[in-house]
């Protein structure tokens, strides 16, 4: 275990020193508070020149896009400019490009190269997809390819016949998977394409990857796991195997991969893929061999990670490098066991695959011991971005706090 | 128009509910000796209902998830029309039919509960009206009634 530091500049708007709103992050490491209340923060990114963009899940004053600059270079973000009548989670930039991620399409805005703000009304580029509830985050990236990478969550939890129902089985096969429940692609430059239509679909098998980053010709997701084991099984399962079960995937998915949801379960105590109890499974029953992708790393289940970030600057020591950060958002389905997550993990990466375990690299966001209830949390991690000089920015998606994370120490 | 009241115990105003059935008054009664009994077997009961199907999304106290699931404690769904309680329990919100619309408010939906018998439902409801919001119970007929418009 690292030992951690905590530090805390007092340059952000609001933020006096000593203030309660610092979080911890390893030996070398320097946390700052660079913007707060920037609003109902999702996902984030930061332009060549420093600027920041990040998506809100719920407009403020009529916009969705908070547009952050450190214009007097102190290192603390006070310029903000509201713009783009949208509301959502995705954000990504490409050129002179601000492409966002609404529940139901995904939006483009120009970006001049001297404007902060993005300028005109929003092109639509996909449209179509389903408007159903549970899972609708569309969380969006431009790939190293130019393409535009689109995370379609199943709108449902493990497509029982009966939703969230006691003992329903599951749907044989998942009609869900046609237009859901996977990431599909697009041409990021032609207006207008249709869901599922003029796409393709890149990966299947995936309840909901809000954590997603196209990466060295793969795709890098972290998959939220399916809930409540316990309450729709209760003869297969505890309450404390549904607080364990199941692991939450990282993948390193190429075209045609499958996740292996809705029909399977990845058990993280066991390291074995597993048959879901909707197919029969029974918490005992492995699932197939050879059918499905095999996740690259299990997180521990319900932290619900809504970011995933593969480090490619240089400021952080070699040990970081091509590594992926987890931002991971907390549990609120663990009952009567406490929340857990509220963090931001760290996986050292050897030729695009983990190396290693994963660390927590930044904690202490919810600042509380004991997490019974989201809503006692202070902040919950949810977007992750790496600016131009490779620092880390993490936003919260409470308080609308960011923060840079920068090394300021030696090599480890 | 939709209009939800301001419900405290006297919760005597008509509302609308989310199909359009005339909402009925819920009731404040005099409780006799065997009444007051039945209600607090029916609010044991109904807590144990609530920590099996429905603590995990409306949380440990009733608080809900912010953006997910909403809060039962000052609910004016929940203080409110006993019977539009009741049809919103059993179909549930933003499922496939028989499910009621979203509201566009919450991620989640809720499943329905028609797979709980007529006690269980007015059990649950009881436990959830007097635990958060302070209001009188629901019966087993109610329940019944509600279920046979519904199902």
């Amino acid at each position: 275990m690292f030992a951690t530091t905590l530090l805390l500049a007092a340059a952000a708007v609001g933020c006096q020193p000593g203030e309660n709103t610092g979080i911890t992050v390893p030996e070398g490491f320097t946390a700052t508070v660079i913007h707060e209340g920037v609003g109902s923060a999702r996902h984030m990114v930061v332009r060549d020149n420093g600027d920041i963009y990040v998506a809100l899940r719920q407009r403020q004053n009529g916009f969705g896009i908070a547009c952050l600059r450190d214009a007097d270079g102190d290192g603390s973000y006070e310029t903000v400019e509201y713009a783009g009548k949208v509301q959502g989670t995705g954000i990504a930039l490409e050129e002179n490009w601000l492409y966002f991620g609404e529940d139901f399409r995904v939006v483009r805005f120009e970006l001049p190269d001297d404007s902060l703000t993005p300028v005109g009304d929003p092109e639509v580029i996909v449209r179509g997809f389903a408007e159903e509830g549970q899972h609708a985050a569309k969380s969006i990236d431009i790939g190293d390819d130019g393409k535009l990478y689109i995370n379609c969550g199943a709108p449902a939890n493990a497509c029982q016949i009966k939703m969230r129902t006691p003992g329903s089985p599951g749907m044989e096969p998942c009609p869900i998977l046609e237009y859901a429940g996977g990431i599909w692609v697009y041409d990021a430059n032609k207006p207008n394409q249709q869901h599922t239509r003029d796409g393709v679909r890149y990966a299947t098998g995936l309840r909901n990857c809000v954590a997603i980053d196209q990466h060295d010709g793969a795709v890098y997701a972290v998959m939220h796991g399916r809930d409540q084991l316990d309450s729709l099984f209760p003869d297969l399962y505890t309450p404390q195997q549904n607080a364990d079960l199941p692991a939450e995937e990282m993948f390193r998915l190429e075209q045609g991969n499958d996740g292996g949801w809705p029909y399977t379960y990845y058990d993280g105590g066991r390291d074995e893929r597993m048959l879901a109890p909707e197919y029969g499974g029974d918490g005992q029953t492995p699932a197939e061999k050879g059918k499905y992708t095999e996740p690259i790393q299990a997180f521990p289940a319900h932290w619900a990670p809504n970011a995933v970030l593969i480090y490619e600057g240089e400021q952080f020591p070699e040990w970081y490098r091509g590594g992926a950060f987890v931002a991971f958002h907390g549990s609120w389905n663990r009952a009567p066991e406490m929340q857990a997550g509220y963090n931001v993990t760290f996986t050292p990466f050897e030729d695009g695959l983990p190396s290693g375990a994963f660390e927590v690299f930044a904690d202490g966001f919810a600042g509380v011991d004991e997490i019974r209830s989201p809503r006692q949390a202070e902040h919950r991690p949810m977007g992750l971005a790496q600016g131009p000089d490779g620092s880390l920015f993490i936003c919260d998606s409470v308080k609308g706090t960011v923060w840079r994370i920068t090394h300021t120490g030696g090599d480890e | 128009m939709l209009v939800l009241c301001a419900c405290g115990r006297d919760d005597s105003d008509a509302t609308t509910t989310p199909s359009a059935q005339t909402g009925t008054t819920a009731q404040t009664h005099t409780q006799t000796q065997t009444e007051a009994e039945a209600s607090s077997a029916s609010y044991v009961n109904g807590q144990a209902v609530y920590v099996q199907s429905c603590l995990l999304c409306h949380q440990h106290d009733g608080g809900g998830v912010p953006n997910m699931q909403p809060a039962l404690v000052g609910s004016e769904i929940v203080a409110g029309n006993a019977e539009a309680l009741i049809e919103l329990t059993l179909r549930g919100i933003g499922g496939t039919p028989p499910s009621l619309p979203a509201s566009g408010e919450y991620a989640m939906v809720m499943p329905g509960a028609m797979h709980l018998t007529d006690q269980q439902i007015a059990d649950l409801l009881t436990y959830i009206r007097q635990e958060y919001d302070n209001v009188g119970p629901v019966s087993a007929k109610e329940v019944a009634a509600v279920r046979a418009e519904v199902e």
